[in-house]
């Protein structure tokens, strides 16, 4: 069907639309990465609780608690930072982001909730999880379900948003706003390397977490460091293919750009392709080597770059699949100087005073810890 | 319109659940990072280790609750306000985004500063331990303020119409007071709160101490400087054009006449604000006597009931007082710029614009609504001005023409209302004829100057004029899709035949006209019960002054031509009229009318 956007208001763009970009794409990087944290860690620690292997069991214990410890903290980055986020992606794409939304918006709504319910578990298991005994597993169980099924409802209005040419036929077929998005060939690659891609760098993190306390417990770290290896390694190698995948789905005048017609396009999807079989071929190398620190720090440098260059490129199938559907930001742009001022300036000041804090937090524990 | 419609069975009500849940949240954690720095303080210097055990008890629930709660809420407001108001929600963010990203600044350092401060306790000095809580209140109000202006913009937008500038609309009229009144009740929930805390200590002793400083030190200011914030509030909206003393059913906005109107039963205003009204100043008034006199004469022995329904008592004032708030904006959801339903007022002259404005108030009522907005789904045969449109069947012709308005009433009424659900219609409309409902769609709000002459929308002080504080925003659309949404509205009223019978003769098409929205059989005042004991000529005389007879009735506005049909039209019907029907025209009206 044809393409149906509404139409831009009848007002000015408060700043430069690559400044908003930028923004958009840092916050959303940030995002990713807490977001990761937060889904990927709930769903190994999913595996951690159900293990019954007895090798390192006492070391998931340990990684159990850790983890639980910094969940409430990583779900509220996760959220701080998807609120920023929603305030860029509105401005920049509202008119598609409105209309995808309106369509599920009972199941888009949804998200609230689910999220409230996961950070409620998150502190249930932080400060209640020994008296929870063998409950605990049903509410990490629980935690991890509600944020897959948030990624789902996410992936649903993504997906979603980039096909205005549906809008109207989905709004046929029924105003009530509880559409989703199943049919679209896209849908189900995508969710999957989210999952994966958040399992991938959970795990990555559990194997720095094991870097960074390996002078004060040697074997939870080596375990740590090889646990984490070993799922980072399998899912990103897994990731790579599902990922090709989710490159065949495109519709087909995204996939040909991306397959050469759009240099650009085709530049990022190559990098990203080639740095995420680097750091997944490295984990795999990394589980022979003897001295496993510099090799995670290098899957860690390959990671941030592949995660880089995968922001990058779902702007660009974004940028493409919405040029095709006639999508274009509205030329009138007046930038509000002094506002932007004081934003920049109140970002600086809150990421000092974010440091200090976190700091003489950091520092009180390290005496503590002596 | 320019989106499309999200049917559900409340649109408002869901806005309103959400923000009020938010709001007491969100206002409790401004007022609780001030208690637990203060307290803190207090606990510290005095070397108060039981005081200091409670105030750290209590900071855990706090910052769970501003943190679990607090913050996913105002993502829910967010999210719900999108999707029933998107055009609203573009124009908001697309004005305010550096606004909102100051605010998440805020709120960033907040979220941060609340964590630390309670991982904190054992670990930080407790100079460091202070100052982060200092950190987190500043922070706290900051974004209390930041978010204060947008809303204030929302009702009293300022010179901004003219200017579309950032400063114009953030500082506007109301800004400041509303950050005096919300700050206020931000220290009195945080009252409310600590005194819902202390409910469960054990300690009779600290429980009394703590009921006590927090009922003199917070609950009694606050007691002080709500009212007081809140009469300033709606001084400086009624000063910069809202309708506050019309809304609230008073003559004047002058605080006496305000609250002598909210309880009077006088028949004026807009009855589910001055119902809400009535809630928030009951609720509050009910709130500062129960929690005053529970600290004098139950602060030893008061327990978790009695907490949790000054909470509740505090969840009800707020609420009623956000509902007034929403009340008084209306029919504006961004004041002298865009209408609830999502219709935009064209630019004053000389502002700042790209061109036309295909959703402006003029441009729909050229091109039509549905014609504009890409989500109607209307018959193909629907082509009023069409030659082969006329020449259909009636019958046919009024099918397309009512399935056509029930596609108007989705794009233009359904923000606020539904069919038979949250303030549905078919209750409203029951009985009505098509004339009677173009009548009413005529006597929506209408623009004025200051002053009350007649006055332009696109007058950058235009003032909103209503038909019986009933504050619908102006019809949208052509005189065609004016009828079909009346013809939909007159047959989800019961009136199967609608459209397709015109009334017999010009004094009943004169009172279907001008009338029969107040007076027909099914109104709440049927005119039969008006008549007897009349002639032509007294009814013709009534018709020159019925303001006077009754001052919510408008000025007769027909021809002379129709005022003679109409009188006599009247006169035929009281010789109708049993002898025993009532014909005292003074007599009370119920309010239920739409």
């Amino acid at each position: 069907m044809t393409p149906v956007i509404p139409l831009a208001d009848p007002l000015p763009l408060p700043a430069p639309p690559g400044l908003l970009w930028a923004l958009l794409q840092a916050v959303f990087l940030l995002h990713l990465v807490a977001m990761n944290v937060v889904l990927g860690g709930s769903i190994l620690a999913l595996h951690w609780r159900f293990s019954r292997r007895s090798e390192g069991a006492a070391h998931r214990v340990a990684l159990l608690g850790l983890f639980a410890k910094a969940l409430p903290v990583a779900v509220a980055a996760a959220v701080t930072l998807g609120v920023a986020v929603l305030l860029f992606v509105q401005v920049l794409y509202g008119r598609l982001f409105f209309t995808s939304s309106i369509l599920m918006a009972w199941l888009w709504l949804a998200v609230v909730p689910l999220v409230i319910l996961a950070y409620g578990g998150a502190y249930l298991l932080a400060f209640r999880g020994e008296a929870l005994r063998d409950r605990a597993r049903g509410v990490g169980g629980l935690v991890a379900l509600l944020l897959a099924a948030v990624a789902f409802l996410q992936v649903t209005n993504a997906t979603r948003a980039l096909r205005p040419d549906t809008f109207l036929e989905a709004y046929r077929a029924s105003g009530r706003g509880l559409s989703l998005n199943l049919a679209d060939p896209t849908f189900w690659p995508r969710y999957l390397h989210v999952l994966l891609g958040a399992v991938a760098v959970a795990a990555l993190g559990t194997a720095l977490l094991g870097v960074l306390r390996r002078r004060r417990d040697h074997a939870l770290a080596a375990w740590a460091i090889r646990h984490g290896t070993t799922v980072f390694g399998l899912a990103t190698a897994a990731n790579v293919f599902v990922g090709m995948l989710l490159l065949l789905a495109q519709p087909k005048p995204v996939l040909m750009r991306l397959a050469g017609g759009d240099s650009r396009a085709m530049t990022i999807l190559a990098a990203g392709i080639l740095l995420a079989v680097a750091a997944a071929g490295l984990a795999i190398l990394a589980l022979g080597a003897t001295n496993a620190v510099p090799a995670t720090w290098a899957q860690a440098g390959l990671l941030a770059g592949t995660l880089v260059a995968m922001v990058l490129l779902r702007d660009e199938v974004r940028q493409l699949a919405l040029r095709d559907a006639g999508f274009e930001h509205p030329p009138w742009v007046v930038t509000q100087w002094a506002p932007l001022a004081v934003f920049g300036l109140l970002l600086l000041g809150a990421a000092a005073t974010i440091a200090w804090m976190t700091r003489a937090l950091a520092g009180s524990a390290a005496r503590v810890g002596r | 319109m320019n989106y499309p419609v999200w049917e559900l069975p409340a649109p408002g009500l869901l806005i309103a659940v959400v923000a009020i849940l938010h709001a007491f949240v969100s206002h409790f954690a401004v007022g609780g990072g001030l208690f637990l720095v203060l307290a803190e303080r207090k606990a510290r210097r005095e070397g108060d280790h039981a005081f200091l055990g409670f105030v750290r008890a209590s900071s855990r629930g706090f910052v769970l609750v501003t943190l679990v709660l607090g913050a996913l809420t105002g993502v829910g407001v967010w999210l719900t306000i999108a999707l029933v108001q998107p055009q609203a929600t573009s124009a908001l963010v697309t004005t305010f985004v550096w606004a909102w990203a100051i605010e998440w600044t805020l709120f960033a350092t907040e979220i941060a500063a609340a964590l630390v401060y309670d991982y904190g306790w054992d670990r930080l000095d407790p100079k460091t331990h202070l100052t982060v809580g200092w950190v987190y209140f500043a922070s706290a109000w900051a974004s209390l303020v930041v978010i204060a202006g947008i809303l204030a913009f929302m009702l009293t937008s300022g010179s901004w119409v003219g200017t579309r500038a950032f400063a114009d609309g953030f500082f506007n009229p109301s800004f400041l007071p509303m950050v005096g009144l919300r700050t206020a009740a931000a220290v009195g929930l945080a009252g409310l709160y600590v005194l819902f805390a202390a409910s469960f200590l054990e300690d009779a002793d600290l429980k009394a101490r703590v009921a006590r400083w927090t009922a003199t030190r917070w609950i009694v200011p606050a007691a002080v400087l709500v009212p007081v914030t809140l009469l300033w509030s709606l001084s400086a909206a009624a000063g910069a054009g809202v309708a506050v003393a019309e809304t609230l059913g008073a003559r004047s906005a002058a605080p006496g006449a305000l609250l002598g109107a909210l309880f009077a039963a006088a028949n004026a205003g807009q009855p589910v604000v001055r119902g809400a009204a009535r809630v928030a100043v009951a609720g509050a008034a009910l709130l500062v006597v129960a929690a005053l006199g529970l600290a004098a004469l139950r602060a030893r022995r008061y327990g978790r009931f009695e907490a949790s329904l000054l909470m509740a008592l505090g969840i009800v004032s707020m609420g009623g007082g956000e509902w007034v708030r929403e009340g008084l904006r209306k029919p504006w959801v961004i004041d002298r710029y865009m209408f609830v339903n999502g219709v935009r007022v064209p630019p004053p002259p000389g502002a700042p614009a790209p061109g036309e404005d295909p959703f402006a108030l003029d441009a729909l009522g050229r091109r039509g609504v549905l014609s504009t907005s890409p989500w109607a789904h209307v018959p193909a045969a629907f082509r009023p001005g069409d030659p082969a449109f006329a020449a259909l069947p009636a019958a046919e012709r009024v099918a397309l023409e009512a399935e056509a308005g029930r596609e108007v009433f989705k794009l233009e009424c359904s923000a606020c209302h539904t069919e038979s659900a949250h303030l549905g219609v078919r209750r409203l409309v029951r009985g009505k004829s098509v004339d009677a409902l173009l009548a009413v769609l005529d006597a929506t709000a209408k623009p004025v100057t200051a002053a009350g002459r007649p006055a332009s929308w696109s007058d950058p002080g235009v003032r909103v004029a209503t038909w019986r504080g009933r504050r619908m925003p102006p019809f949208a659309g052509t005189a065609a899709e004016k009828r079909a949404l009346a013809i939909h509205l007159a047959r989800l009223g019961g009136d199967e035949r609608a459209g397709l019978e015109a009334p017999a003769g010009r004094g009943a098409e004169a009172f279907e006209r001008h009338c029969s929205a107040c007076h027909g059989p099914e109104s709440s005042w049927p005119i039969t019960d008006r008549l007897r004991g009349r002639a032509g000529r007294d009814f013709y005389e009534l018709i020159g002054r019925l303001p006077q007879v009754r001052e919510e009735m408008p000025p007769f506005a027909g021809t002379e031509e129709e005022r003679r049909a109409l009188a006599q039209y009247l006169a035929g019907l009281a010789a109708t009229v049993p002898a025993d029907a009532t014909t005292d025209a003074d007599q009370p009206p119920p309010e239920e009318e739409p």
